[in-house]
């Protein structure tokens, strides 16, 4: 797999500075931890990193391919955890996940199959039939974690994905996102948590849309144990 | 407490509030001006009223909901209880008032214009308690309902209020309470329709059209939800994801579905106005045709006989004129009769009432077909001519006596004959002669002694009831009465005329012979029988099985022209009658006329004429003076239309146009409010990788589904609202022919509509999300979050 490779990247809308020309690059196989105060354009560091925005100059290219497509919609190769967790309300918890895998082709049934085996992955198994407006802030955060997971993508790119989280679970997620690093994905997740920026591989920080630190792979002792 | 900036970033659901508000208070006050204006019923109003209410309660607590966030910051900055309530309420209020008072401007002013058009000429409005009370209801159900909602979200949790989820609103207790009553009351309402009919119409009958609809609206939402639910077991072999997305929407999401309910409501309601105005205009042609008997009508005051010898006199062949005469029931039960001069029905007026229920008499006509009619006479003189040598024989000694010293003359009427005959103005007229009846016979030729006198009222044609006659024959002898004319009409010998020879009586006996009719009488003081017309028991159509006969000796009987009692013989059915309609007793005239007298007030009777009379012929009609005012059909759908007897039908229309306009601006606010949340859907998908098109398709799928359903339940609504409704709501006032509102569903009307309906729903979800789709990039969901 390639490497995701943000060049001159800067981000201008309404006139407003979201993210000052950087250039980095985030490499297959590596836990990324995007920290920063809120504002600081960790989200939408992810967008652009993730093809949701076109940068106003730059590029960003996954594997020597542009990601931005032209309309805002992510290659397939791509899978989002959004802050807001963008899930379908008219969808059950099951229905989430398979939606994503019958985007990509796969037959129904074995995307439900597919979709009870990672909703079972994030310890909510039982709530397969559950809609979206019977599950906690928790649930719905792992429900969209599953959904990512579930379609093995190349790029994972996960905006507070434990923020909803108890320690437990938390933790738990970590090690999912370290699972999916061992495979060879990019793993970037933008975050507050003390937690997930100790546990990644590489930690980058940004302050007022400005790569302020690069901090390449952490203390040994804390990494994944799959590693 | 009410924030123009809150307001206007709510503009799309205050908006829709006031309009809705504004077409509920207008079209109930049209609907009630109107329905005072013209005499029809008030309560015909109450299926827009109820209509208007359950579309203003909907909107208003969409309105509220919208409000969750300004009342969970208001609760966050120390507000609570009523203080809460009050800004809960205060906005929706406001709205609602401001759109009653527009609607009751409004409403004034068109009611007005509705009313100057369409009531009458001379008809004006003016706004009466009537109008301020309905409007007051459409207010006080709209702030009802607001002030429930809100009350029920100033309780909830301060959670639930800031959530930006929609979280499924499971139907309230009430509303399950209200989806069951209006469908009961659509069940009890068109069962009562038809148990009470329209001489007993009530509020629920006059509710009915608009709780079938709204039943039919709920059953259409009931069904998509149902059939989607069941539908989805095919999603999980149909790899088609716009499919997919279609079914779980309308299955989970009751707003999506809901949205059709009011537009079925306003359809079934339209569809049933629709098809009564078609009937009513049907109604009219027929109530036209059956009012004037015939293309052409003219009015002969003088009564049936008159009608008969003028159509006779002006039309010998009986190619182009038919005379009718319609007598009532004295005693107003079912026995009306018409009397029509049956040889002439085919070819008069045999087209005339095709389409019409009158049509099928025309299969009774032969039965009726007279062995012999009136015979009329013309003249102005009645003779009598008897054998001179007779009258000396027969002829009564007159005896003198001094009574208390003075000289009397007594007893004896030597002989007076009585004819009583119907005048060409139709009354009865009594003519004896001599005057004195002991005038003995002036000479009138060698051999031969007669009076002679005038017959008023025959100059134009007339006809013998009964000759009579009273006096003394001296020692039995006999007067021979040569010859007897009337009017130019010779009565003798007995049965030239018709008029037979009666039974012979104690004081009176008549016997026919070689010279004449030998008399003798020994009777001075009454009149005795002479001629007569044999009384024919009438052969008879009936109409309708229901028509009650009275029987004398087993007999039935039935009230002839001159309101005589006279034996029928029932020989077939009809389904109606020229100038009587659905009840009443179809007779020939010319035998009907035989031994007739005048006509009884209140009957009717006219000439009638074909399209295509030659302008000769009404000459020669109208030369007889014997007809007046000439009526076209034409004529006669105008009066009917200028007068009240079908503005039911025009106010249904107008309670139609605005439940439609009502259930259109409820449509597209319940689209446009689910835009917002359509999009963020349609982000979430584009991120997982669902493409635009797939997302755009389900809601094309939507809307297909959407539109199908209203024309398939509207459409049977439609049907079965005609079928139950039509003829029990107060569309027409039947009328002395009894004539109802064809209740059979136009086909073409409700298929048109309900396809119309169908897809106006269709067009506007699919406007409405049309571009949902492309316009929801992923990065918005980014968007919120920032």
């Amino acid at each position: 797999m390639g490497s995701l490779d943000l060049t001159g990247v800067e981000l201008v809308i309404g006139g407003q500075q979201i993210l000052e020309q950087m250039t980095v690059q985030f490499r297959a196989g590596e836990l990324t931890a995007v920290g920063g105060p809120s504002g600081s354009g960790k989200t939408s560091l992810l967008s652009v990193a993730g093809g949701l925005l076109q940068p106003t100059h730059g590029e960003t290219a996954y594997a020597g391919k542009p990601l931005w497509q032209g309309d805002g919609d992510p290659r397939p190769e791509v899978a989002f955890i959004l802050q807001v967790y963008g899930l379908v309300p008219i969808l059950s918890a099951r229905e989430n996940i398979s939606i994503a895998l019958r985007a990509r082709g796969l037959p129904p049934a074995e995307a439900d199959e597919r979709a009870d085996t990672e909703l079972a992955r994030v310890h909510i198994g039982d709530l397969g039939d559950r809609q979206v407006e019977e599950l906690s802030g928790g649930q719905m955060q792992r429900v969209a974690c599953a959904r990512a997971f579930a379609v093995g993508a190349e790029l994972v790119l996960a905006d507070e994905p434990t923020s909803e989280l108890d320690e437990l679970n938390r933790d738990h997620l970590i090690s999912l996102l370290h699972s999916e690093a061992a495979r060879g994905a990019i793993v970037v997740v933008a975050s507050h948590d003390p937690a997930v920026v100790a546990a990644a591989d590489r930690h980058i920080a940004l302050d007022e849309g400005e790569l302020i630190d690069d901090v390449e792979p952490v203390a040994a002792g804390r990494r994944h144990s799959g590693w | 407490m009410v924030s123009f900036r809150a307001v206007r970033a709510r503009s799309g659901q205050s908006l829709a509030l006031f309009a809705i508000g504004v077409l509920a208070v207008a079209g109930c006050v049209v609907a009630v001006g109107f329905s005072r204006a013209t005499n029809v019923s008030v309560g015909s109003a109450a299926a827009l009223l109820l209509l208007g209410i359950v579309a203003l309660a909907a909107q208003g607590a969409v309105s509220v909901r919208a409000r969750r966030f300004e009342i969970a910051l208001a609760q966050l900055r120390g507000r609570h209880g009523l203080g809460l309530l009050r800004t809960a309420v205060t906005e929706p209020l406001v709205i609602l008032l401001a759109a009653a008072a527009t609607g009751v401007v409004l409403g004034g002013v068109l009611a007005r214009v509705v009313v100057s058009r369409w009531a009458g000429d001379g008809t004006t409005f003016q706004m009466s308690r009537y109008e301020w009370v309905t409007a007051a209801v459409v207010l006080l159900a709209g702030a009802l309902v607001v002030a429930t909602v809100s009350w029920r979200t100033t309780c909830l949790p301060l959670s639930a209020k800031l959530d930006s989820l929609h979280r499924p609103r499971h139907a309230s207790a009430a509303a399950l309470l209200f989806s069951l009553l209006v469908l009961i009351g659509a069940g009890v309402s068109v069962y009562q329709a038809r148990q009470l009919g329209v001489r007993r119409a009530d509020w629920v009958s006059f509710l009915s059209p608009a709780l079938l609809g709204l039943a039919a609206g709920q059953i259409a939402v009931w069904t998509v939800a149902l059939v989607s639910r069941l539908a989805m077991g095919s999603t999980r072999l149909n790899r088609r994801l716009g499919w997919f997305l279609t079914l779980r929407r309308l299955t989970r999401r009751a707003d999506s579905v809901a949205t059709i309910r009011l537009a079925v409501a306003a359809v079934v309601v339209a569809g049933i106005a629709v098809s009564a105005w078609a009937g009513s205009q049907t109604w009219r042609d027929q109530t036209a045709r059956m009012q004037t008997g015939g293309p052409v009508a003219f009015a002969v005051a003088a009564g049936g006989l008159r009608a008969y010898i003028a159509s006779h006199e002006a039309d010998p062949s009986g190619e182009w004129l038919m005379a009718i005469s319609a007598s009532p029931d004295p005693f107003g039960g079912s026995r009306r009769a018409v009397f029509v001069d049956t040889p002439r029905w085919d070819r008069v007026v045999g087209s005339h009432f095709e389409g019409t229920p009158v049509a099928s008499v025309g299969s009774e006509i032969d039965a009726l077909s007279p062995a012999e009619t009136v015979q009329t006479a013309q003249g102005d003189t009645f003779s009598v001519t008897l054998s001179a040598e007779s009258v000396d024989r027969a002829w009564p000694t007159r005896k003198v006596q001094r009574i208390e010293g003075r000289l009397t003359s007594y007893g004896f009427a030597p002989l007076q004959f009585t004819v009583r005959y119907v005048t060409d103005e139709g009354d009865n007229y009594t003519l004896q002669v001599p005057d004195d009846p002991g005038t003995r016979p002036p000479l009138v030729a060698p051999g031969y002694v007669g009076h002679t006198a005038a017959a008023p009222g025959c100059a134009r044609g007339c006809a013998v009831q009964s000759v009579s006659v009273q006096g003394v024959s001296r020692n039995g002898q006999s007067f021979r009465v040569t010859e007897m004319t009337f009017a130019g009409m010779a009565l003798l010998p007995a049965g030239t005329s018709g008029l037979s020879l009666s039974e012979t009586s104690r004081a009176l006996r008549a016997v026919a012979s070689r010279g004449g009719l030998d008399l003798s009488v020994t009777d001075a003081y009454s009149s005795h029988l002479l001629l007569e017309w044999e009384r024919d028991v009438l052969p008879a159509a009936l109409v309708a099985p229901g028509v009650r006969l009275e029987r004398s000796r087993g007999v039935p009987q039935v009230y002839g022209p001159d309101g005589d009692a006279r034996p029928i013989q029932v020989t077939g059915q009809a389904a109606a009658l020229p100038l009587l309609g659905r009840v009443g007793i179809l007779l020939d005239l010319g035998t009907a006329l035989r031994g007739a007298g005048g006509q009884i007030s209140g009957a009717q009777a006219r000439v009638v004429a074909r399209a295509d009379t030659p302008a000769q012929v009404l000459d020669d009609l109208r030369g007889t003076g014997a007809v007046g005012r000439q009526t076209t059909v034409e004529q006669a759908v105008a009066d009917i239309q200028r007068g009240p007897r079908a503005r039911g039908s025009t106010l249904y229309a107008l309670i139609a146009v605005f439940g439609l306009l009502i259930a259109a601006v409820s449509l597209v606010s319940s689209t446009a409010e689910q835009r917002r949340e359509r999009r963020s859907e349609a982000a979430s998908l584009r991120v997982v990788g669902v493409g635009v098109g797939d997302v755009a398709g389900s809601h094309r799928a939507e809307a297909a589904v959407l539109g199908t359903a209203v024309i398939v339940v509207a459409g049977v609504a439609v049907w079965i609202g005609c079928r139950a409704l039509l003829d029990v709501l107060p569309l027409v006032v039947p009328g002395e022919f009894g004539l109802l509102l064809d209740a059979t569903p136009r086909l073409g009307l409700v298929a048109g509509l309900a396809f119309g309906a169908g897809l106006f729903v269709a067009l506007v979800v699919f406007l409405s999300f049309r571009f949902v789709a492309r316009s929801s990039p992923p990065s918005m969901l980014s968007d919120e979050a920032r």
